[in-house]
């Protein structure tokens, strides 16, 4: 375990180095010039002048790349251009809230997903297997905004149940994150029917019904603890993807978290918030993607299995 | 990294299980017989006839504007009613096919190509190669996918073809992944080893030995991808920064219609039931031709 | 979003016994979550229930954009002006309704006949927010720090006509040579040159007065300066940044006291999200989408709580004068010009919400012109002229990324192709925009402008004197008589003349015709009934201090 948590942690630097140094390269590439942006229409040569030696933007590339690195090695993650905040404060301003949301968007699709799964599972080739599968198959095919336009439109205009957008408590999570879960949750499902009949047929489940365990405890203990881990190894995954991928989402529904504003920085050139966010969402990815291995690592059934 | 280890999670290792090609009759035999499959096959075939014939079967003009037909709802004369600009939505989908089949194949012959060719090599000469490549796929994997995709076509700018190319770069890791795999079982199968003992040459391996395994994988990953790709150039021309108007797009389509949902909500609900649906098409698909090919195949 | 493929059906067979309870435990979980949403909280707007005005209440208004910045040096777009003007003053401000310049912190001023010295009084006993009193080293000071190099101010042009400004831009000077404090009351500025409309320019945020010493302190601590204190109607309470701003009542305000408690600032991503919460009633004003105009109208509910009126912009079609088909094609460019079929597009893409063009200046602007041009969409006009130009197969227009330039882009598109014109529509998203732009690689191309301040030189200066070719004239348009012109008005210092002098310039420039004018804009806004004594003015701010809440 000890050599496979060392091999793993020696390969996030290649990772973390790439990450900033694709990033930045796009950014590098991406035409127009963030000092025109920062300066706005009014901006007279000499100011842009101005404007690019002070952001450092009139040095070579590998210059100003390196710069951001021995920079981002001392926990400086620079300024935003265009706000002038430090970087970071944006950030922790915006990942909690974009977490929060993910957050929720896990709790539903573990509940819904798992649940229809195993609905799906226990009652195979009945009307409701069907049916959940047909959902579930649907649920990953829409588009996202697409959905939560609809969920706007009918549960806040029509209904007038919950706020249409916007940050806030509990009541505004509720149609963002059924939004963003949507299609996690279809997947969920999906996987939790098909891992769930596949432990079924194990040898295991055979012996404890043979002993005259209840059907229940042999569903609920043996089989679904079991088919649950592929099934929590996604989920576990998915938050990562969640976090980078709520940008639609957090579009529709005015959600202010960190994908809309590095879509903005893109847009913007806000070249430090770009690469930040990005990094950062690497490196959430990288984390979980780690914890989630060595969860797997020390939960393989077939490791219990055999002793 | 973390994608190997977890091939093993998500049943990538594909050919670990011994895949048997069946004879191509057989496929089909047991492909018809899968309801889903059959469904997803007939959707998308429906649809790359409309492609084809859009221009036959189009009422309208899909760029006719017509300002005194502005937001006229359904009607036998425009079923699904018209845009801002008087234009058939019904027209603007018939079209609108064209851009997502494109996207469809297209986008994914670009991530097929370029997966393939570094998953072959990483797979077959392994070592630093491998290792280069494997944290390549790493670092894509790593990248936020939109986020990702809307850097690229900030730089290539917004087109139809940028598209293909963005949302070909973003999915190769997958491919890769995949083929590496499928590599790297199949390199320690007997009859390539003893080909190798032979004398074969690594190329001659690769082609006569190795390739057949990884047809089964690569044709579902590219059925399943299709459709994330005809979601992504929809989510990008929603953004804006996809298909260039007046190019009919759904996700452009549906971006238009934000501001008209309380009162032309048909602008929204047809473009968004054309992409689900195509969506669906490709995914049942390529779940058929999985269970088709290899029940056991797990992507 | 899209992911990976991922596991689906499997097929293994197992035989079950049904378990009902399995799906009770969905349904209650379902409906759990649907009561939930049932019981979720309403925050609905505040209805004070009195009759007159009255104090108290809570102003819920959207901005579309979180403000870039509330320092005043800072504060470059529309949203950030709404919330500045109400927690900072200036020497002037503008009238609501007229636009015209009122007095504010100043108490009167002087200016020399040649408009170049002027010498203000400024009102006594005013506070900041934080107690401490105005005086005229304060705006000394609040200026010298915009128009230093180390701020890097994105508006500090505005302050360009003041004696020294050259040389604290070049970080040459500490000082502004031309602003000199005669007394604590008494501040005495000196410009470059004779500008009459001077005391126009200080009406924007940049030109206001806080205590320098806080903004400096928190740029230094934080790099900026996010807990902004002035002397205005309202205090600054919180900013929570892409949620909200609130700020409340100032209790000591020099003027008449504001009738509402708070305005909180809701910030929003989009403007059709912000219309359904007004609609659902969580607003209290809010700007009508455009494709929602004419409905929002017919409504017999929302009807009534439209309001209208000019705005000061102008949005237009440029062609580049130097390079490119149009450079020496002035048959083409009027083919362009009658092509573009303004009534389609203000009446089907923009709901009928802003006025075709007739100029440059837009209606509301003191001393606006009407009919400057007869543009209007004529085929035969404009086939004749294509007929007599270089005849380019196709034409390509370029505009930003935007939802709306697009449908306006389409139209217009329309309207060519029907005059014979092959025009070719490509967006380009802003930051590479602005650029090329200002390189002059776009030969025709959309642009906006928006008054910075209620006058005829912010529209014709900035866009036409050919000292901003690149700059903001982005036509490249070069032309002695008009230069001259512009001048000329600068330095005249009757209004009436001055007027007439840039009328004179706005009709020598559309003779070259080196734009398209499509349209003046409008306001299109909702307002809810008990919102009383709302006001709206054509530079997009609200007089906030004025309002009341009523039932």
């Amino acid at each position: 375990m000890a050599r496979f948590i060392i091999k793993r942690l020696s390969q996030f630097l290649p990772v973390i180095i790439g990450i900033t140094f694709i990033t930045f390269m796009l950014l590098y590439l991406v035409p127009g010039d963030p000092a025109r942006i920062v300066a706005g229409r009014n901006a007279t040569p000499e100011m842009l002048k101005a404007i690019r030696h002070d952001l450092g933007l009139d040095l070579p590339w590998y210059q100003q790349y390196f710069n951001y690195l021995w920079k981002l090695i001392h926990g400086d993650f620079g300024n935003s251009y265009r706000f002038r905040r430090p970087v970071i404060d944006i950030l922790l301003d915006d990942a909690p809230k974009t977490a929060r949301l993910a957050f929720m968007a896990i709790v539903i699709e573990t509940i819904i997903g798992i649940l229809a799964g195993v609905i799906s599972a226990v009652k195979k080739y009945s009307f409701w297997d069907t049916l959940i599968t047909l959902a579930a198959l649907a649920g990953t095919s829409i588009p996202i905004y697409w959905l939560g336009i609809m969920l706007q439109y009918f549960f806040g205009l029509k209904l007038g149940l919950l706020p249409i957008s916007g940050y806030g408590g509990f009541s505004y999570m509720i149609l963002p994150s059924i939004a963003l879960a949507s299609s996690s949750t279809a997947l969920v499902a999906l996987m939790t029917r098909s891992s769930f009949l596949e432990v079924y047929q194990q040898d295991f489940v055979t012996t404890a019904r043979a002993k005259g365990l209840p059907e229940r405890r042999v569903i609920f203990v043996h089989v679904l603890r079991n088919a649950m881990i592929p099934v929590i190894t996604v989920i576990g995954l998915d938050l990562a993807s969640l976090m980078g991928g709520a940008i639609l989402t957090e579009t529709v529904f005015s959600w202010p978290g960190i994908g809309s504003t590095i879509f903005q920085a893109i847009l913007m050139r806000d070249v430090p918030v770009v690469l930040g966010g990005t990094l950062f969402l690497a490196i959430v990815f990288v984390v979980i993607n780690f914890i989630v291995d060595i969860f797997y690592a020390l939960f393989d059934p077939r490791i219990r299995l055999e002793a | 990294m973390a994608q190997q280890e977890l091939e093993v999670i998500e049943g990538m290792d594909v050919a670990e299980k011994k895949v048997a090609i069946t004879p191509t009759r057989e496929i089909w035999k047991r492909f018809r017989r899968h309801r889903m499959g059959m469904a997803g096959l007939i959707i998308v075939f429906l649809i790359v006839v409309v492609a084809m014939l859009a221009p036959f079967i189009a009422p309208y003009d899909p760029l006719e504007v017509k300002f005194e037909d502005s937001l006229k709802s359904p009607s036998l004369k425009h079923p699904f009613g018209t845009d801002l600009l008087g234009r058939d939505v019904l027209s603007r989908i018939i079209y609108g096919s064209r851009v997502s089949i494109q996207v469809g194949v297209i986008a994914v012959a670009i991530s097929l190509i370029i997966g393939l060719i570094l998953g072959l090599v990483a797979g077959f000469f392994g070592s630093w190669i491998d290792v280069i490549i494997m944290r390549l796929v790493d670092i894509t994997y790593a990248f936020p996918f939109l986020l990702f995709a809307i850097a690229i076509m900030t730089i290539l700018g917004p087109g139809f073809i940028n598209v293909f190319i963005a949302i070909g770069i973003i999915n190769w890791a997958w491919f890769a992944r995949v083929v590496r795999g499928s590599v790297l079982s199949a390199r320690e199968q007997e009859y390539v080893l003893a080909a190798r003992a032979l004398g074969a040459s690594s190329t001659r391996i690769m082609f006569k030995h190795i390739m057949p395994n990884i047809v089964a994988p690569v044709i579902v990953g590219a059925a399943l991808n299709s459709g994330y790709a005809i979601l992504a150039e929809a989510a990008l021309s929603f953004l804006g920064i996809g298909v260039q108007p007046p190019d009919p797009s759904w996700g452009l389509m549906l971006s238009d219609a934000r501001s008209y949902i309380s009162n032309a909500p048909w602008m929204t609900l047809y473009p968004g039931l054309a992409i689900s649906i195509t969506v669906l098409g490709f995914i049942l698909l390529g779940n058929g031709i999985r269970d088709a090919i290899d029940p056991r195949l797990k992507i | 979003m899209w992911r990976k493929p991922g596991n689906s059906i499997s097929r293994i067979d197992v035989n079950l016994k049904t378990r009902w309870y399995t799906l009770t435990i969905t349904l209650i979980l379902v409906l759990g979550l649907a009561l939930l949403s049932g019981c979720a909280k309403k925050e609905e707007v505040e209805k004070p229930k009195k009759e007159g005005p009255v104090k108290g209440g809570t102003f819920i208004h959207p901005l579309y954009a979180d403000p870039t910045s509330l320092d005043p040096p800072h504060v470059q777009e529309s949203e950030g002006y709404r919330v500045a003007v109400m927690i900072f003053d200036g020497l002037v401000d503008y009238d609501p309704k007229t636009l015209e310049v009122k007095a504010e912190l100043a108490e009167k001023w002087e200016v020399s006949d040649d408009a170049t010295v002027w010498t203000f009084k400024i009102k006594k006993g005013v506070k900041f927010h934080n107690g401490k009193e105005v005086k005229a080293e304060d705006f000394k000071k609040c200026w010298e720090r915009a128009c230093a190099k180390e701020t890097a101010s994105e508006v500090a042009y505005i302050l360009a006509p003041i004696k020294g400004y050259d040389e604290m831009q070049e970080g040459k000077a500490k000082e502004l040579s031309g602003v000199k404090v005669i007394d604590d009351y008494t501040l005495k500025v000196t410009l470059k040159y004779p500008f009459p409309e001077f005391l126009k320019t200080l009406g924007h945020p940049v030109a206001s007065v806080y205590p320098v010493e806080e903004a400096e302190k928190a740029v230094k601590e934080k790099k900026v300066w996010e807990t902004p204190v002035g002397t205005g109607p309202f205090k600054f309470v919180s900013w929570k940044h892409k949620q909200e701003v609130v700020l409340e009542r100032n209790p000591d305000y020099w003027d008449k006291e504001p009738y509402l408690d708070k305005i909180r600032f809701r910030v929003f991503a989009d403007e059709n999200t912000a219309f359904l919460e007004y609609k659902a009633g969580k607003l209290h004003d809010a700007m009508i989408p455009t494709g929602q105009y004419k409905t929002t109208k017919a409504d017999p509910k929302l009807g009534p709580q439209v309001i209208t009126g000019p705005e000061l912009a102008l949005y237009y079609y440029g062609f580049n004068m130097e390079k490119g088909i149009f450079a020496d094609d002035k048959n083409l460019r009027l083919a362009i010009i009658y092509g573009t079929n303004k009534r389609a597009i203000v009446d089907t893409v923009m709901g009928g919400i802003p006025a075709p063009a007739t100029g440059i200046v837009p209606r509301g602007v003191p001393g606006f012109k009407p009919d400057q041009v007869d543009w209007d969409y004529d085929i035969d006009k404009a086939k004749d002229f294509y007929s007599k130009s270089s005849k380019p197969s196709e034409i390509t227009l370029t505009y930003n990324t935007s939802e709306g330039h697009q449908k306006i882009a389409e139209a217009a598109q329309a309207g060519y192709k029907e005059a014979g014109l092959n025009v070719k529509l490509v967006n380009i998203e802003w930051g590479t925009y602005l650029d090329r732009l200002a390189k002059g690689e776009y030969p025709f191309y959309r642009l906006g402008w928006i008054a910075d301040y209620p006058s005829m030189d912010n529209f014709l200066y900035p866009l036409f004197h050919s000292s901003e070719k690149g700059n903001n004239n982005f036509c490249f348009y070069e032309n002695k008589e008009v230069d001259k012109l512009l001048e000329d008005a600068r330095k005249e210092t009757n209004a009436g003349k001055r007027q007439e002098i840039y009328a004179e310039a706005e009709r020598k420039i559309l003779e070259d015709a080196p734009l398209v004018p499509i349209y003046f804009y409008s306001y299109a806004r909702v307002v809810q009934p008990e919102v009383k004594n709302y006001k709206w003015n054509g530079m997009g701010l609200v007089n906030f201090d004025e309002i009341w809440l009523s039932k």
